[in-house]
């Protein structure tokens, strides 16, 4: 019945005891069967009609056995007549009550009953008991799995918030790149069609001097521009690479923390083309980090479009300015803009999972829960926020220059 | 291959009708509208020295939508715009469409995008909600479908002028 692979939600999932006698039977049946060897934690006893009548554990059956005056007299009576003694109600509760439910029924009984086991009735008019311990097992094994449920849940949903903004990243490199191929494509069938042209000219002997350096002169610039595009792409492509690479893994590296920012920025400096909001970076030479690269890359990342998307009005024009600086062992990384702020009493929301102000277009909220979670986590350091109404917010990363974990696969 | 006479550099001296002097034939107008220079290039390369109908072509290039615009404003000439989608704003090149069908109410200019990003402009949604005659990603534009393109764009331009003609005479 508590078997692991089917999860206990209901009480008739649960060990069910199904002893029951009618309050005609003599007591020293009972004892009998309370004494047999596998003694039911209690009996349900059944009024004239095979109703419920009540129900005996054991423990207060042989309370009301041992009381004094006449034990062998109580044995040889039927056992209806010495429930009448007992005040108390036993707890009957349909076999389909959830196991939550149930639980707050059985401790709300008063405190010296709270132990006792508990009636259940079937919808055929049987009846059964059932021991409180196991419930309290079965709830325990049931919150276990519900937070569980609730932890995986929300660690997919911030991978799925990881995963989108390497979509984004795709996706504008994609775009960028599409230009300079879309170039290449056409240059090279262009010389394609001049050679043929030029090769057919001569052939027919209708080259002239003048054709054939017409030729030559789009040749040579379509050259020039297939090596320049070419050039492009594979820079756009090794960028992306790099970061890309970074980004979904977990090697602790060491790293020169001005260029890989640079490099960072660069890998989402498309998006930034299409509205005028400008992107600078500003970083000593000498700091040089030694932890993960790649969940740094994603807390910059996910800090810089969070401004892009909610600092600026849609056509306005600003500035994201990204900066770092070291003081003793620790790096702060500062991400800010000069766009609308943030509410105050908005500001301690920012960093909650789910806290969106763009619900319904497309904000999931967890853009900065996965800053926080990484910078805490990962990093071994803080995130922080000011931010002014109208005079722009800026969000801090602070963490170890060297990080303090040693282990290699400690970032899934 | 060919049976060439490899010894014998066969290269003519040049005539004097070979380089084409400003006729009087007036050319056909195409504006290429596109924030990377290269591809104005590009197209020049491929669409330079083509005549249709006896005309030639003359590229004018914008390197923004609101470039296009000044262009537009300008000169009531152009047959053909080669647009790209992306440029100063996520959708700077659909404005433009709306710009030259509504504000200009120039229904005869043939419009054809040009995008690198399917993405942000899907070809359906564009075909269907925007007036424009043709559609190209940047990444499957060869130069023979530049020119098959540019070619058919202006036979329709063509038909679109007279059609306006016959309309206003009739």
């Amino acid at each position: 019945m508590t078997s692991e692979a089917i999860p206990e939600t209901r009480l008739s999932d649960l060990k069910v005891w199904r002893e029951s006698c009618a309050d005609t039977t003599h007591g020293q049946d009972i004892t009998a069967r309370f004494r047999s060897d596998e003694p039911p934690p209690a009996i349900v006893i059944l009024n004239r009609s095979g109703g419920f009548r009540g129900l005996l554990s054991r423990p207060k059956f042989n309370e009301l056995m041992a009381r004094p005056f006449g034990p062998e007299l109580r044995q040889r009576r039927p056992i209806g007549g010495l429930l009448d003694g007992i005040e108390d109600d036993a707890l009957l509760l349909p076999v389909t009550t959830a196991i939550e439910a149930a639980a707050t029924r059985a401790l709300s009984r008063p405190k010296e009953q709270i132990y006792e086991p508990f009636a259940v009735a079937f919808d055929d008019g049987s009846f059964g008991a059932i021991e409180t311990l196991d419930l309290l097992q079965a709830l325990s094994r049931h919150l276990q799995r519900t937070v569980a449920t609730l932890q995986d849940t929300q660690a997919e949903l911030v991978q799925a918030e990881k995963m989108a903004a390497l979509g984004s990243l795709v996706a504008g490199v994609a775009h960028e790149v599409s230009t300079p191929v879309g170039i290449l494509l056409g240059t090279s069938s262009l010389c394609g069609e001049l050679v043929a042209d030029l090769r057919q000219r001569y052939a027919g002997n209708r080259l002239t001097g003048a054709a054939l350096v017409a030729g030559l002169d789009k040749l040579a610039e379509a050259t020039a521009l297939i090596e320049r595009n070419a050039g492009r792409a594979a820079e756009l492509v090794h960028g992306f690479k790099k970061v890309a690479v970074d980004y979904s893994s977990s090697q602790r590296r060491r790293f020169a923390l001005g260029p890989y920012l640079e490099d960072v920025l660069r890998s989402i400096g498309p998006r930034f083309r299409a509205r005028p909001i400008a992107l600078s970076v500003s970083c000593p030479d000498e700091i040089e980090c030694d932890g993960y690269p790649g969940p740094l890359a994603q807390a910059l990342i996910n800090l810089v479009i969070n401004a892009y998307l909610h600092a600026f009005d849609e056509t306005g024009e600003g500035a994201i300015a990204v900066s770092a600086t070291c003081s003793g062992e620790m790096v702060a990384v500062t991400v800010a803009d000069d766009g609308r702020g943030i509410d105050p009493s908005l500001l301690s929301k920012v960093f909650e999972p789910f806290y969106t102000t763009r619900r319904g277009e497309g904000g999931s909220g967890l853009g900065l829960h996965v800053v926080y979670n990484l910078a805490v986590s990962v990093l071994a350091g803080s995130i922080s926020v000011e931010s002014e109404p109208g005079r722009g917010s800026a969000f801090t990363l602070r963490f170890p220059r060297i990080h303090p974990v040693a282990s290699e696969e400690m970032i899934r | 291959m060919t049976s060439l006479p490899h010894d014998q550099l066969l290269i003519l001296p040049d005539g004097p009708d070979l380089e084409p002097e400003e006729s009087a034939v007036p050319p056909w107008t195409v504006l290429v509208v596109d924030d990377e220079m290269d591809m104005y290039t590009v197209t020049r390369l491929i669409l330079g020295g083509i005549e249709f109908q006896g005309r030639p072509i003359r590229l004018i290039g914008a390197l923004s939508a609101e470039a296009a615009k000044a262009v537009l404003a300008e000169r009531k000439d152009i047959a053909l715009v080669l647009l790209d989608v992306v440029m100063e704003s996520d959708d700077a090149g659909l404005r433009l469409v709306r710009h030259i069908r509504e504000e200009l109410q120039d229904r005869s200019v043939q419009i054809v995008l040009r995008t690198g990003q399917p993405g942000s402009a899907p070809e359906r949604n564009v075909v269907f909600d925007y007036d424009i005659n043709g559609y190209a990603l940047k990444t499957e534009m060869t130069s023979n479908r530049l020119l098959t393109t540019v070619i058919t764009a202006l036979r329709s331009y063509l038909n679109c002028v007279a059609a306006e003609r016959a309309l206003r005479l009739a």
